[in-house]
C-alpha cells in the first residue's frame, strides 16, 4: 500500500528529526504555518482503520496546499503512532506537538483517540476526531475537541425513526455490545426513541467483541415471548461479524440493523457471500450510489489514489480537515481559541459531509444518514434517514 | 425458564465447554512435562486460523496448511524461546511466553494487516440439526467427539508407547527422568509438537465459530482454557475437560440466569466462581500426580 510505505518513511523522517523538533515548533508558531500532527494508529490492531484516514487528511491536505495553502503557508504534517496502543495515546499526542503541530488528528474513538486528544485539550489545540460518542467533545475531553462522526445517541434514534416509521417495524430484539461506550449509547439512544414512538424492545442482550460464541444469546432471542420483527445489533467487526455469522447459522433471519462500522465487505464477503437483510447507517456511500455528486467525486478521488479501503472513516477526515481549515482561514490564525471560536460557529459547511458545529456540541448530530442494505451479499444505498430534530445527547 | 430452554443452554454450554476443553488439552500437555503456563498457546491458535484463511486450496489442504503451521510454530517456539530458559524459574517462563505472544501477534499484523480475514468454510461448519423443537449447530456434537477421541488417543499415546513413556515420566519427574535416560529435549519437542497438533482441531472449531481470523483470535478461548486447566487440575487430561466442560457450563449459565444490567460482568461472575473453587480444591478437581510432593 503505497500510503502505508508513506506513512512509514514519515514517522521514520519524524523521529529522525526530533531533535530539531522544538525549533521548528517555534519557528512554525512564529510565522503561523498549519502544522497537523497524526497522532493514530500507524501500526497494530487499529491501523486497518486509521490508515485511511491518514490517507484522506493527506488528500485533504493536497487539495488545501494546491490552492495555496493557509495562512500564505503550506500546511504541513507530522506524524506519530499510537501503535494501537490505548495508553501511548497521550506520547503520541505529546510527540506530534513537540514536532509543530497546532492542530491534531486523532484516532476514531473516544477511548483510542482520547489519550492524545487530552494532550491537544491541554495545549489548547483544536483535534479532530471521526468519534460518534458524544464524550468526544466539551464533556469528555474539553472544548478544543471536535469530531466529525455521526453522533452514536442521533444513530440510535435514526435507526428508531427508519425501523418503526419507514419499515414499520413494531417489536425489536437488542444484541449491545458492551465492549465500548460508544454502542452501548447507539443501543439506549435507539430503545429510548423506539419506545417513545411506540415500538416495543421485546428481549435485550449484550456480549463482549472478544466473545467467541454468543450460543446462549441466541437462545435468549429465540424463546423471548414475543419473535421480533427485526434485531438491533450495537457492535462492530469483528465480533460484531461473528454475532451476524452466530444469527444466521442458527436461522436467526430476521432483519439485522447494524451500524456504520459494518461499512465494506471484508467482514463477511468470504463468510457470508450471500448475507441479505442486513441493514446499516452510514455517513455516505462509497459504492458510487451516493445520492450526493460530492460525496460520490470524493470516493472516486479517494479510490484512484489509495484503493477502495477496507475499514475507516476518510470522508469524515477530509470533511473534518476541510472545516477546521475553514475555520482558520476565518479566525486569521491558528491559535486554538480564536479557530474554537469559528468552529462552534460553523453551520452547515458545505462539502463531503455537511459541518454543523455549537459551543456545546462538538460533533454532528443530525446528518442525512444514508441506510445501506446488503442484499444478496451486495452493499448499496437504500434510503436516506434524517431526524427531524437533532436528539438530546447522552 | 421452560424445559425447552434450559435443554437450549445445556447444548449451548456443551458446544461451548467443548472449545475450551480443546484448547485446556493443548495447554495441559506442555505444563505436564516443562510446568509452563504457555501464553503464546493464542497465537499459535492466530496463525493457524491465518493459514486456513489465507490459504487458497481444497479443504483438506488448508487442513493440512494448519496442522503444519500449527506444530511447526510449537516447535520453533520450544527450540527458540523456552529451551534456553529451562533450568529458568517458573516465572521467567511466563514472561517468555508473552513475549513470544506478544511477537507473533506483531507479526501477523505485519505480514496480515490489522483487518481480520474472512474464513471460508464447507457449510457443514455452520448447519443446524433439529430434534423436535429444539435446533443447534452440527459444529457442537461435531467438537464433543472431537474432544472425546483426542482424550482418548491422547491417553492411550502417554499409556501405550515408548514416547508416550517417556512423556510420562518427564511430567511425573523431570530430573529422574533424565538420570534414566529419558531425552529430555526430544521429549518437550514431542510435547510442544503435541499441542501444535492439538491446536489444529480447536482452531477449525473455533473459525467454525467466529469465521474470521485476527491476530487476537485465540486470546480469548485460550485464557477460558486456562481457567479450565486451572479448575480442572493442572497437569491432568481429564481434568482439563472436565474444565473446559465446567467454564463453558458456567459462562451459558451466568449469560442466562443475570439480568441485563449484571449481564456484561457475566466473565467477573465466571472467574469469581474459578476463584472459589481453587479457594476450596487448590489443586483442582483432578489432581495430577505430577504435582504432588514426593516423600
Amino acid at each position: 500500500m503505497p500510503m502505508a510505505a508513506a506513512v512509514t518513511v514519515g514517522v521514520l523522517l519524524a523521529s529522525a528529526s526530533s531533535g530539531m523538533a522544538s525549533t521548528k515548533g517555534h519557528a512554525a508558531k512564529k510565522s503561523q504555518q498549519v502544522v497537523l500532527g497524526l497522532a493514530t494508529a500507524q501500526s497494530g490492531a487499529l491501523s486497518g482503520y486509521d490508515i485511511p484516514d491518514d490517507e484522506a487528511v493527506e488528500l485533504a491536505v493536497a487539495k488545501i496546499n494546491s490552492r495555496g495553502g493557509l495562512l500564505g503557508h503550506k500546511v504541513q504534517v507530522v506524524m506519530a503512532d499510537t501503535d494501537s496502543n490505548i495508553n501511548q495515546g497521550g506520547q503520541a499526542g505529546t510527540s506530534v506537538i513537540s514536532k509543530g503541530a497546532n492542530v491534531m488528528i486523532v484516532t476514531p474513538d473516544y477511548n483510542y483517540g482520547g489519550g492524545a486528544a487530552r494532550v491537544a485539550n491541554q495545549h489548547h489545540i483544536p483535534v479532530l476526531s471521526a468519534a460518534g460518542s458524544s464524550l468526544f467533545g466539551p464533556v469528555g475531553i474539553g472544548p478544543y475537541a471536535y469530531s466529525t462522526g455521526y453522533s452514536v445517541t442521533s444513530e440510535g434514534y435514526a435507526d428508531a425513526q427508519w425501523a418503526f416509521k419507514t419499515k414499520g417495524f413494531k417489536t425489536a430484539y437488542v444484541l449491545d455490545d458492551t465492549s465500548t461506550d460508544a454502542d452501548q449509547e447507539q443501543c439506549a439512544g435507539f430503545t429510548k426513541h423506539y419506545e417513545a414512538l411506540g415500538g416495543k424492545v421485546v428481549g435485550t442482550s449484550s456480549f463482549l467483541n472478544s466473545d467467541t460464541s454468543i450460543a446462549a444469546q441466541i437462545t435468549a432471542m429465540k424463546s423471548a415471548s414475543t419473535q421480533p420483527k427485526f434485531l438491533l445489533l450495537c457492535s462492530y467487526p469483528p465480533g460484531g461479524a461473528t454475532a451476524v455469522q452466530q444469527l444466521r447459522a442458527a436461522g436467526v433471519n430476521v432483519p439485522i440493523l447494524a451500524e456504520q462500522a459494518f461499512d465494506g465487505t471484508y467482514w463477511f464477503a468470504k463468510t457470508m457471500p450471500k448475507l441479505t437483510n442486513f441493514y446499516y447507517l452510514s455517513d455516505t456511500s462509497r459504492y458510487g450510489d451516493d445520492p450526493d455528486a460530492v460525496v460520490n467525486n470524493f470516493w472516486k478521488t479517494f479510490d484512484a489514489k489509495y484503493g477502495n479501503p477496507a475499514a475507516g472513516f476518510p470522508p469524515n477526515y477530509y470533511a473534518g480537515v476541510m472545516a477546521f481549515a475553514a475555520a482558520i482561514k476565518k479566525a486569521g490564525t491558528v491559535s486554538g481559541p480564536a479557530v474554537i471560536k469559528q468552529l462552534n460557529k460553523m453551520t452547515n459547511l458545505p462539502g463531503v459531509l455537511p459541518i454543523t458545529y455549537s459551543a456545546k456540541t462538538h460533533l454532528l448530530t443530525n446528518l442525512p444518514m444514508r441506510m445501506m442494505q446488503i442484499k444478496n451479499g451486495k452493499p448499496s444505498y437504500s434510503s436516506t434517514v434524517k431526524l427531524a430534530a437533532a436528539p438530546p445527547q447522552a | 425458564m421452560s424445559a425447552h430452554e434450559i435443554v437450549s443452554y445445556v447444548i449451548d454450554a456443551l458446544g461451548e465447554g467443548s472449545l475450551y476443553a480443546l484448547f485446556a488439552l493443548s495447554i495441559s500437555i506442555v505444563f505436564g512435562v516443562m510446568k509452563l503456563v504457555n501464553f503464546a498457546q493464542g497465537s499459535l491458535v492466530a496463525a493457524g486460523a491465518y493459514a486456513l484463511a489465507v490459504v487458497s486450496a481444497p479443504f483438506a489442504v488448508r487442513v493440512g496448511a494448519v496442522v503444519a503451521v500449527s506444530v511447526m510454530l510449537a516447535l520453533v517456539m520450544e527450540r527458540v524461546a523456552f529451551r534456553p530458559l529451562r533450568n529458568a524459574e517458573g516465572d521467567t517462563l511466563l514472561v517468555a511466553s508473552f513475549a513470544v505472544s506478544v511477537l507473533v501477534e506483531n507479526a501477523i499484523l505485519l505480514i496480515f494487516g490489522s483487518i481480520g480475514r474472512g474464513t471460508p468454510l464447507p457449510s457443514y461448519f455452520t448447519k443446524q440439526l433439529s430434534i423436535g423443537s429444539i435446533s443447534f449447530p452440527l459444529l457442537d456434537p461435531i467438537a464433543i467427539g472431537i474432544t472425546g477421541a483426542i482424550l482418548v488417543a491422547l491417553v492411550l499415546f502417554l499409556n501405550r508407547t515408548a514416547t508416550g513413556l517417556s512423556i510420562r515420566a518427564a511430567a511425573d519427574d523431570f530430573t529422574m527422568a533424565r538420570l534414566l535416560q529419558v531425552p529430555a529435549n526430544r521429549v518437550i519437542a514431542v510435547a510442544f509438537g503435541l499441542s501444535g497438533l492439538l491446536a489444529a482441531p480447536a482452531v477449525l472449531v473455533l473459525m467454525g465459530t467466529v469465521g474470521i481470523a485476527t491476530s487476537t483470535v485465540g486470546d480469548t478461548p485460550v485464557l477460558g482454557a486456562f481457567a479450565a486447566v486451572i479448575i480442572g487440575g493442572m497437569g491432568s487430561l481429564p481434568g482439563a475437560v472436565l474444565g473446559g466442560y465446567l467454564f463453558g457450563f458456567l459462562t451459558v449459565l451466568f449469560q442466562a440466569v443475570l439480568p441485563g444490567s449484571l449481564s456484561s460482568f457475566q466473565s467477573a461472575f465466571v472467574f469469581g466462581v474459578v476463584l472459589l473453587v481453587l479457594a476450596i480444591r487448590p489443586q483442582g478437581l483432578v489432581r495430577s500426580p505430577a504435582l504432588q510432593k514426593r516423600v
